[in-house]
This record gives structure tokens, C-alpha cells and sequence, in this order.
């Protein structure tokens, strides 16, 4: 394997953890929101407060990995081309069977290329659709009176927060398969040293 | 001699005596050519004592019709006034007099007028006006029959009399010259004439017919209101000058404009009178409201609001523009308060979209605690940021029979409401061109404990009411429109499933989208009829039960994962 100088540079690793701490915030908040049986903080009222302000923390977050990406050229990585789609295959082949064999990673991260295919789908579709989908509904939830005409474009307030607690779920399966596969490397804490280390 | 004998001859005859007689007692009694009536003199003659009566010219027999010869009958028939006062019966038959069998010789004395009776105060001699506002005012100026009779219209005489200073004219009064004196020129009148040099006398003419009395007195507002009895008013001016000229009565009759109003407020439909309140000039005290509201004020003059805040009743509540409680909406309940706690959004910063909630949320719903409060659901069209009720008027168009609208909703007539009624109503009004509609909700109390000291400090628990077990879920309401008022219709089923997702999308409340386990237990339990009963209710939740059987199948594939690891030791 190619030596990476610096496969994730420094803002990006400090950015990916910030962001995962603001994740994480939010999913345990907004289970408790949603399901009040489900109570991390005594109050509701600090749940609400702690969900909309971490919303808008994770907002500004995004928006500095969006900003990152144009400017720098990564959002590249984030965009599968024609030839990495034969790759799929291979690349779930890997994870669902000859992982267990101690085959290789049929990818292996460089400067150019810094995703597999299927790395690319995920992240792009969580990055580019879910997050962005999640942070305009929580957006809209949090003064429903500012933006009573939009809200009632998209359908009432059921509908957004349909649609929110939709994109929810779906970034919460995301964060188990991420967290679970980030286990997945050489040795179990390799990714995670990638991730802190940079190297 | 042959005269003589023939004189003889014809005074022997029977006939000739007898015409005889009659000429000479036409000589005598010259009354007597009057057909068959006696002179007054005649009666005057045995009548003395009636000599100074006078009944407008007419003679005593005018009256005394079976008089017709003297002497007469021992008996006489009583005189039937109505033989010339032809139209006074008709009133008089259904005044209060006549009802107590009073005859008109029981207040007119016809043979001595000075012996007349008219005058109220011969019977009445205590007439108690307690409850008549400014009494000393009213009666003062009024008579008796101003209030309590037939009156077609009343006059103000309006004297000023201006001892010094420059005269004036007519024309320095009535400035535009059209004839009436109106309130700028009467203000333009009194700057024109010295302080102190002047004084003004005012006359209430109010010519009411004595024999329309009854038993009630007109009500303040046949004066004092929109319509006054007086429509004339004419200002005499003496002293250094000396002219009359019109003014408008109205100057000298305070208008109470809440008379109109009053009508329309509760307390005005049920037959309250101005002066069951008013029982004179001062404000209205806790006392006058406590004589039908003794439950409420018993509760209430115990708390601290009543004691620090609001003191009195009419501090929150105005007799006048009483509406029935039930019939606010959120915002004017709101307002009731707002009034004194101006502040209140600025004291609610700590509650999360304090705006919003005040949309939906009267501030009873906290600060009183035992209160009973409800959802209520009503139909409204969408107007910026809230919903605006239908009225009656706006839905009694709609149906050809419009005497009660929730008929037209409560089709099986139970007295409650389901969600298919509810829907099928929803489905038809938007049929018929209300296409804003939207069901519109808030949490009102439906049954007011009037304590409202809580300062809901300990209250600031968000899940009390974002929760699906608050307890205005066991009480929800729809309220209909109808001509008398407001009707509070009870809904049955939870609120999701009352207003299902598939048709009210923008409706959005508190605590019914919360995800429960027994969502997910009864997700898969129910069977036929509750199934479709449970699906209804679950609403959108079954995104949380796929997204949570989409976790338990990844995190079960992460464990196969896992133990696929183990066991090839990677």
C-alpha cells in the first residue's frame, strides 16, 4: 500500500469529529423528542434546546465541509465515475464474503482516489441528500411561525415532520454501518488511527 | 156674547185643554224644546254643589243621558266616558291601571276638577327609584310618565340666561347657519359668554299618555341610546340677548354607547336590564356580580390574583361586551390578560416558540392548574399564520337547512363526533368552494376554576403537554357554529386517529406523533377491523416502525458480521 502523506488533512479529521459529536448529540436528543419514553436529559425543555442549537452547530458544520470541498477540489471524491460501478460488486463481495477468507480490500485509499465506490454512494447520498434534507426540515421546525407559507407548500407540518424524522432513521442506519465498518480495516482500530492520525 | 159662548164652546173641548197645558209649560220651562233634556240650570236648581263644573262645555245631561225629565229617577245609570273619549279605551285596556280594575272616576273627578286625581304621587306615595341610576337627576327633571308611558317624542328646552357681557346674536350661535345648534357651536356658545355670567336651565318635556302605563319602565336606552326619544331641542337665550333657535337634544342627553352593544352580550340576552347592575352612578362593584356569580367569586377572592392582581370582576371582565367564555377564541382569551400582562411574551422567553404556542394556548391552560382544559377543533380557512373560524353566517349558506349545522356533521346522531363524519363534513365544504380549509386546534379550558395565581413556574415541563397522555387527549371537542352559539361536540378516538394523515397533512399536534413501544407492539398484533382502527391512529409513526425494524435488521447483520469475524478469526 501506497504511503499517504496526509490522506485526511487536519480540518477534515478535526471537522469529521465535530461532526460526529454533534451527530451523535442529536440522534440522542431526537429519539427523545420523538419517543418520550426515551430520556437522556431530565427536561424535555433541555432536550429541545439542546437539539435545535446542536442542529444549528451541525448546519454550520456542513456548510464548512461543503465550502471545504468546493474550494479544495475533495468533493470529488464523493462522485463515483462510469468505471467505479463495475466495481461494486467486488467491493460487496468483499465485505460480505471474502473478508472472511482474509482476502485484500480490493480498494485501497490514496490521495486520488480516497473512497471505494460504495464509500462514495453512502457519503454522497448522506452528505449530499440527507444531511441537507435533515437540516432544512429542522430548519423550518425550528420557527414553524417564520415559515408557516413554506411548511404548508411542502404539505403541513405532518409532512415535514414526516419527512425529518424519515431522514433520521436514515442517517442513524448510516451511522451504525459507519461505526461498524470502520472496524473493518487492517486491524480492527486502523480506520479510527486514519481518521485521528491523519496517516 | 156669541164670542164668549163660542170661547165656552172650545174650552170645554178636551183636546184644546190639553195644548193648552203644553203652550203654557213651553213658556215656563223654555228647556224643554230641547227634545227630551233638562237644563243644566234646571239640575243646578236641586245640584248646587256642581255649579263651578266645567267638562269642556258639555252639560250635566251630556252625561247623565237617562236624565230626561225632572224630577228624576231616584237611580241614575253610571256616565259612559268612552261615549266621547272614544279612543282612550284601547290604551287604556292594557295598561297597568286597568289591570288593577282602576275605573277613570278612581283618578279624574269630573264634577270637581281640582279634585282630580291624576297626579301619580296620589297613590304612589312612595316611589322608590333605587334602582334607577342618578335618581335625584331623573327625577328631577322627569315626570312620572316620561319613563313610565307611551311617549312620541320629547323635547329639550334649553334656557341660558346671560346676565353680563357683550350681546350676541342668533348668527354668533348657530355659526353655519343651518338652523340647529350642534356640539361645536354650543362649546363655541359657552367660550363666547363669561365664566360665571351665565347660568343654563334644561327642560325634559316628555309628554307620555297616562293611560298607556305599565308596569315596566322604558329601558335607559329609549334616551339614552342610538335613538332618542328626544329628536327637538330648542336653546332660549335671555339676558343681554334674546332669540331662540334649535339645538340638538342630544348635547343635553349623555349617550351610553354600550346600550347598543349591551343587547348583544350575554348578559343582554338573557334579559339582564341596565339597572339590575346599575343600581346607581358608582362603578359596579364585586357585590352587583356576586348576586348571580356567587360560585365563581367564592373560588376567586381567595386567590392572590384577586387579592395583588385583578380586584375587582369588571378589572378583567366587561359587562358590556360580555361574550359568553365559550365563545372566545384563543387569542381573545389571550387578550383578556394581555391586557394587564402586556409583557407576557417577553416573561415566556424561556418557553421555545413562545409565539407559537400562544396561537394555540390561552394562558389558563398553565396558570390554572384546575382548570379543565380540552383540544378543540374547529373549521377554519387559512389566514396567514392561523386558521379563521368559520362563523354561522359562513356556513349557513351552504346548506339548504341551516337551522342546526351539526346535523350536517353528526349524521348518526350520537351526539359525538368520529373521524369518518368528520372527514365526509371536511371533504363536502371543500366540495363547496372553501378551498383555504383547514381544521384548525387549540387547548382551551372547557371548564373554568377561576384561580389563576399559579405563577406555572413548576409548570415548565414541556412533556405535560408534549406527550400523548396529556390529559387534554381524553377530552377533545369539535365546535360547530350555530345560530344561538357555539356547540361543543365531543370526538371520539385518539387525535391521529380523529384527523388521519391522509387528509389533514397540515395539522400538527404536541404529543400524537410521539413514538410509544406499544406503536411498535400493536404494529404487529392487531388484526382485522383494529388493524385498520390502529393504522389510522399510528399515522406517519410508521416511518419510526420501519426505521426501527431497518436498525434491528442492520445491527443484526452487524452481529452475524461480527460472529462471521470471530469464527474466521479476522
Amino acid at each position: 500500500m501506497k504511503k499517504v502523506s496526509s490522506l485526511y488533512p487536519l480540518p477534515i479529521r478535526i471537522w469529521h469529529w465535530v461532526n460526529a459529536l454533534l451527530f451523535v448529540g442529536l440522534a440522542v436528543t431526537g429519539i427523545e423528542l420523538r419517543a418520550p419514553g426515551f430520556s437522556l436529559f431530565s427536561q424535555y425543555g433541555t432536550a429541545t434546546a439542546v437539539h435545535k442549537y446542536a442542529g444549528f452547530s451541525f448546519i454550520i458544520s456542513f456548510l464548512f465541509w461543503l465550502i471545504w470541498g468546493i474550494v479544495t477540489g475533495a468533493m470529488r471524491y464523493y462522485f463515483p465515475r462510469g468505471r467505479d460501478f463495475k466495481e461494486i460488486p467486488h467491493q460487496a463481495a468483499f465485505y460480505l464474503y471474502s473478508i472472511f477468507k482474509g482476502a485484500p480490500n480490493p480498494f485501497s485509499a490514496s490521495e486520488r482516489e480516497k473512497f471505494n465506490v460504495l464509500q462514495k454512494i453512502s457519503y454522497g447520498a448522506v452528505m449530499l441528500i440527507l444531511v441537507p434534507a435533515i437540516a432544512i426540515t429542522g430548519i423550518m421546525l425550528s420557527d414553524i411561525l417564520y415559515f408557516f407559507r413554506s411548511i404548508n407548500a411542502i404539505g403541513g407540518l405532518r409532512i415535514l415532520d414526516a419527512l425529518h424524522v424519515a431522514a433520521a432513521y436514515l442517517l442513524l442506519i448510516f451511522l451504525v454501518v459507519h461505526i461498524y465498518m470502520a472496524t473493518l480495516g487492517k486491524t480492527i482500530t486502523a480506520y479510527l488511527k486514519n481518521i485521528i492520525t491523519g496517516k | 156674547m156669541q164670542s164668549r159662548h163660542v170661547f165656552t164652546r172650545y174650552m170645554r173641548s178636551d183636546s184644546i185643554k190639553i195644548i193648552f197645558v203644553l203652550i203654557l209649560l213651553l213658556i215656563l220651562f223654555p228647556e224643554l224644546t230641547h227634545g227630551a233634556s233638562v237644563s243644566a240650570d234646571v239640575c243646578l236648581r236641586c245640584h248646587a254643589q256642581y255649579k263651578e263644573t266645567h267638562h269642556d262645555g258639555t252639560s250635566c245631561t251630556d252625561c247623565h243621558q237617562d236624565v230626561k225629565t225632572v224630577p228624576h229617577a231616584r237611580k241614575l245609570e253610571k256616565p259612559a266616558c268612552s261615549s266621547c273619549h272614544k279612543d282612550i279605551p284601547a290604551t287604556y285596556e292594557k295598561s297597568v291601571h286597568a289591570s288593577s280594575n282602576l275605573k277613570c272616576a278612581d283618578c279624574h273627578n269630573v264634577h270637581f276638577p281640582d279634585k282630580d286625581k291624576t297626579e301619580c304621587v296620589f297613590c304612589h306615595t312612595t316611589v322608590s327609584h333605587r334602582s334607577l341610576p342618578s335618581e335625584k337627576k331623573h327625577l328631577s327633571v322627569l315626570a312620572c310618565v316620561a319613563c313610565h308611558a307611551r311617549v312620541h317624542e320629547g323635547t329639550v328646552d334649553v334656557t341660558i340666561a346671560v346676565k353680563k357681557g357683550k350681546p350676541f346674536t342668533r348668527s354668533d350661535v348657530d355659526l353655519d347657519n343651518n338652523n340647529v345648534v350642534d356640539k361645536d357651536e354650543w362649546s363655541s356658545l359657552l367660550g363666547l359668554i363669561q365664566k360665571d355670567t351665565y347660568t343654563v336651565d334644561t327642560k325634559y318635556a316628555s309628554p307620555g299618555d297616562a293611560h298607556s302605563i305599565k308596569r315596566t319602565a322604558v329601558s335607559c336606552d329609549t334616551c339614552h341610546g342610538e335613538k332618542s326619544l328626544f329628536k327637538r331641542g330648542v336653546l332660549k337665550v335671555s339676558g343681554v340677548a334674546s332669540f331662540e333657535v334649535p339645538v340638538l337634544p342630544q348635547l343635553f342627553i349623555p349617550k351610553l354607547p354600550s346600550v347598543e352593544q349591551f343587547k348583544k352580550t350575554v348578559h343582554g340576552k338573557r334579559g339582564v336590564k341596565c339597572a339590575d347592575c346599575h343600581t346607581s352612578q358608582a362603578r359596579i362593584d364585586d357585590q352587583v356580580c356576586v348576586n348571580c356569580h356567587r360560585q365563581t367569586y367564592d373560588v376567586y377572592k381567595n386567590t392572590s390574583h384577586a387579592s395583588s392582581g385583578a380586584t375587582v370582576c369588571t378589572d378583567c371582565h366587561n359587562p358590556h361586551s360580555v361574550t359568553p367564555y365559550r365563545e372566545l377564541n384563543v387569542t381573545e382569551r389571550l387578550n383578556v390578560c394581555a391586557r394587564c400582562h402586556q409583557d407576557y411574551l417577553k416573561r415566556h422567553s424561556w418557553l421555545p416558540n413562545a409565539a407559537l404556542h400562544f396561537n394555540y394556548l390561552e394562558c389558563s391552560t398553565c396558570h390554572s392548574p384546575k382548570s379543565t382544559k380540552s383540544i378543540v377543533f374547529y373549521f377554519g380557512l387559512r389566514e396567514g399564520t392561523t386558521n379563521k373560524a368559520l362563523t354561522y353566517a359562513d356556513l349557513r349558506g351552504l346548506f339548504a337547512d341551516a337551522s342546526d349545522i351539526t346535523s350536517h356533521i353528526d349524521i348518526n346522531k350520537d351526539r359525538s363526533i368520529t373521524s369518518q363524519e368528520l372527514s365526509d363534513f371536511f371533504m363536502e365544504l371543500k366540495k363547496k368552494d372553501k378551498k383555504d380549509l383547514a381544521v384548525g386546534s387549540s387547548i382551551i379550558v372547557t371548564k373554568v376554576y377561576h384561580d389563576y395565581s399559579s405563577k406555572g413556574t413548576r409548570e415548565r415541563v414541556c412533556a405535560t403537554c408534549h406527550s400523548e397522555d396529556a390529559p387534554f387527549y381524553e377530552s377533545m371537542y369539535l365546535v360547530i357554529p350555530e345560530k344561538e352559539g357555539a356547540a361543543y361536540v365531543p370526538v371520539k378516538g385518539t387525535t391521529l386517529g380523529a384527523l388521519p394523515v391522509s387528509l389533514f397533512t397540515d395539522f400538527s399536534l404536541l404529543g400524537e406523533q410521539k413514538i410509544k413501544g406499544r406503536d411498535i407492539t400493536n404494529f404487529f398484533k392487531t388484526r382485522g377491523k383494529s388493524r385498520s382502527d390502529f393504522m389510522r391512529g399510528l399515522g406517519l409513526k410508521w416511518i419510526d416502525v420501519l426505521g426501527i425494524a431497518l436498525i434491528g435488521i442492520i445491527l443484526l447483520a452487524v452481529i452475524i458480521h461480527i460472529l462471521g469475524r470471530i469464527i474466521f478469526r479476522r
